[in-house]
């Protein structure tokens, strides 16, 4: 029904994925270095007839027991410990800064406009290739914890604390991230897409993120913009330009330029945005929006034809 | 020792067949017309009279001192307890005086129960005595009038009872008569109640909202033994009538003079506090704005949605405990207020009532806009 993108930590795309995915590899191929020593000293001590010379398996054990492994380990940890510092290191000043607040269960995101002021955008986080990202993390109720596997690290959100983490995405494509810390009934459906794209489109798409939502132009929208506020719609969902400024919800602003829907669960479709207002239980359980289920016909058309065209 | 036992056995055995004899035979009588022995009625009587008293312990009685909640009682005795047990003045009807055991004459029957034990009556029924059970297992703080009514009862006279239970119709439409007939006793032909604070105003309210209310009471979808019992036999076309009767009756005002331009000014906390709850939401608490669905001035806001503006504080706060609790019910909106009560604390359900129950339109003040003021 869905086809998502690569979310594999595997499949690189950004400096810090390649060098824990670089870390990933060195280890794994050490790892079976080792295995096939160990196992092929056992199999010899097995199957050699005579006894073993004494002062070899004393600096068999000593040196493979302690020293070896003294030796590995160290290298491995220094090697690890390397990469921390630009892991950790922040972007440089004037880079982008991009504010994700984990919300049960979906992600509510910020970019800074050239002035300052925030614009805000909700599920999907668009990024320039090629330039390092600084993110500002938060939870407005749990523990959560933010993960593009094919971007970078994985930072938990804490309630009450800000936590950060800097990007640096090396090709453009759709990635997914995912929250990694159990916070409840929908955990499993709090997903979120990643674009990478080159600067100019990436740009482009910020200003018209900026801008305050379209006016309505066929009837039908219209009248489904009069839906979305007599409806109430308007108490959990910001619609910039609009009256409607709930932030209990999603920003709705540019819910029509957007992937999916419901945190990264269905693809951005007519029908699914019906779905997704009259069965909303049945696609998330547990979510916090209650089901439109009584909706009238005609007001879920008119709806979802305003909804659909705020691009 | 053994020989005891056996002729024993024998005699229950005989007992037994003798027992079963006389239930299969159909010998003894179940008519109603010869009534009980004497006998039989004094342990019926003391059995009941000792269950009730026993579990009716517990059974913590709230203040019954409120405005008119005897006549809130009254209207409702009238409409569901009158047919067997008479009433103030009003004989107990023939048909009832032919029940074993017989309904009692309340007036004086009152008297020998504590209020307690008259809620447990009145919620639970009494089995093999043709009392009923109140309609709804849900709704414990509707029971209570009745209990206030029953108390005051002995001191009720013919008049008294009449002039709270019959209304006169204002005109001869066919809508007006029923409305007289089936609503103003709580509600007043105005809508604006005459039976205290727990009776919504229902003048001015939106049609859809109260055709809704009413097709959720008749199907038993909104809970209430008051309401339910007063819908189940009206058809669409009436609902619709009385719906739009009462939405065309001009709405009260709030009293008081704190309007949107002066509120500004009121130093009442609980009033600030449920204003401020009611245009921004709490987001902290993933709490929605109120005013989003349920506007402060007509005709902003869904017809579906209830106008909460002049409500009573009282009203306000039970619905959206009732919400809590998972005992209102409602149209096939309702839904949507469930998440919304379980995130309210007790202080802003008050702070939200007093709210509703004060703020005050002038007619001239431009709609509030809800972004966040100060």
């Amino acid at each position: 029904m869905n086809s998502f993108p690569t979310q594999s930590a595997l499949d690189p795309a950004g400096q810090g994925a390649e060098s824990i995915a670089q870390l990933f590899y060195w280890m794994s191929g050490g790892a079976a270095l080792i295995w096939c020593l160990v196992i092929g000293l056992a199999v010899y001590a097995i199957r050699r007839p005579q006894a073993h010379h004494y002062r070899l398996t004393r600096l068999l054990v000593i040196g493979g027991g302690a020293v070896v492994p003294t030796v590995v380990l160290t290298c491995l940890l220094s090697y690890g410990l390397s990469m921390m510092p630009e892991l950790q290191r922040p972007a440089p000043e004037g880079s982008l800064t991009v504010h994700v607040h984990g919300v049960r269960w979906w992600w509510r995101v910020e970019y800074l406009g050239p002035s300052g002021q925030p614009i805000a955008t909700a599920n999907e986080i668009r990024l320039p290739v090629d330039q390092p990202i600084e993110f500002k993390l938060f939870s407005e109720d749990v523990i959560h914890s933010f993960w593009i596997p094919s971007l970078g690290g994985k930072v938990d959100m804490i309630p009450g604390r800000t936590t950060r983490l800097k990007l640096h995405p090396t090709r453009v494509g759709q990635f997914r991230g995912v929250c990694a810390e159990y916070c409840g009934g929908a955990h499993a459906q709090m997903n979120f897409d990643v674009v990478v794209s080159d600067a100019a489109t990436f740009e482009r798409w910020l200003a018209d993120q900026s801008a305050p939502a379209s006016e309505p132009e066929t009837d039908l929208a219209v009248a489904g913009k009069a839906v979305f506020s007599q409806r109430g719609c308007g108490a959990c969902h910001a619609i910039r330009g609009t009256a409607a400024d709930g932030l209990v919800g999603p920003d709705l602003t540019h819910l029509g330029s957007r992937l999916r829907l419901g945190a990264s669960l269905l693809d951005n479709t007519r029908q699914n945005l019906r779905r997704w207002i009259t069965q909303t239980h049945q696609v998330k359980p547990k979510v916090e929006m209650p089901a439109f289920e009584a909706l009238p016909e005609d007001e879920l058309t008119a709806l979802v034809a305003y909804l659909e065209q705020l691009k | 020792m053994k020989r005891r036992l056996k002729e024993l056995s024998i005699l229950i055995v005989c007992l037994a067949l003798l027992g079963a004899v006389v239930l299969v035979s159909g010998v003894v009588p179940i008519k109603a017309s010869s009534g009980h022995w004497a006998i039989t009625r004094w342990v019926l009587d003391f059995a009941s009279s000792r269950s009730v008293s026993f579990h009716s312990r517990g059974i913590q009685v709230p203040k019954l001192d409120q405005p008119s909640i005897a006549d809130l009682g009254a209207a409702t005795f009238d409409n569901n307890c009158r047919w067997c047990h008479g009433a103030p003045g009003i004989a107990q009807p023939p048909v009832a005086a032919g029940m074993t055991p017989r309904p009692p004459r309340l007036s004086e029957a009152v008297q020998q129960w504590e209020e307690a034990e008259l809620f447990y009556i009145v919620k639970h029924g009494i089995k093999f005595a043709g009392m009923p059970a109140w309609a709804t297992g849900q709704r414990d703080d509707e029971v209570w009038p009745v209990v206030a009514f029953l108390r005051d009862m002995p001191s009720w006279t013919e008049q008294d009872y009449r002039d709270v239970v019959q209304v006169d119709p204002s005109d001869t439409s066919e809508r007006a008569v029923l409305a007289a007939q089936r609503c103003a006793a709580c509600h007043g032909l105005s809508g604006g109640g005459r039976a205290g604070s727990r009776v919504p105003d229902l003048a001015g309210q939106h049609v859809d909202y109260l055709s809704a209310a009413l097709r959720a009471y008749r199907d038993g979808k909104r809970f209430s033994g008051i309401m339910q019992p007063v819908a189940a036999d009206l058809d669409d076309e009436k609902i619709a009538g009385l719906a739009e009767y009462f939405a065309a009756q001009p709405r009260s005002e709030n009293p008081g003079s704190e309007t949107l331009r002066g509120d500004a000014g009121r130093e009442d906390s609980q009033f600030q506090v449920g204003k401020n709850l009611a245009r921004n939401g709490d987001q902290n608490k993933k709490i929605p704005s109120c005013i989003d669905c349920h506007a402060l001035q007509p005709p902003a806001g869904h017809q579906d949605y209830p106008m909460l503006v002049g409500l009573s504080a009282d009203y306000i706060r039970r619905q959206l405990e009732l919400f809590q609790s998972r005992s209102r019910g409602g149209s096939e909106h309702a839904n949507l207020m469930h998440p919304i009560a379980d995130k309210l604390s007790n202080d802003q359900i008050e702070a939200l009532a007093t709210y509703y129950s004060q703020v005050k339109l002038d007619p001239g003040d431009p709609p509030p806009s809800n972004a966040p003021e100060d």
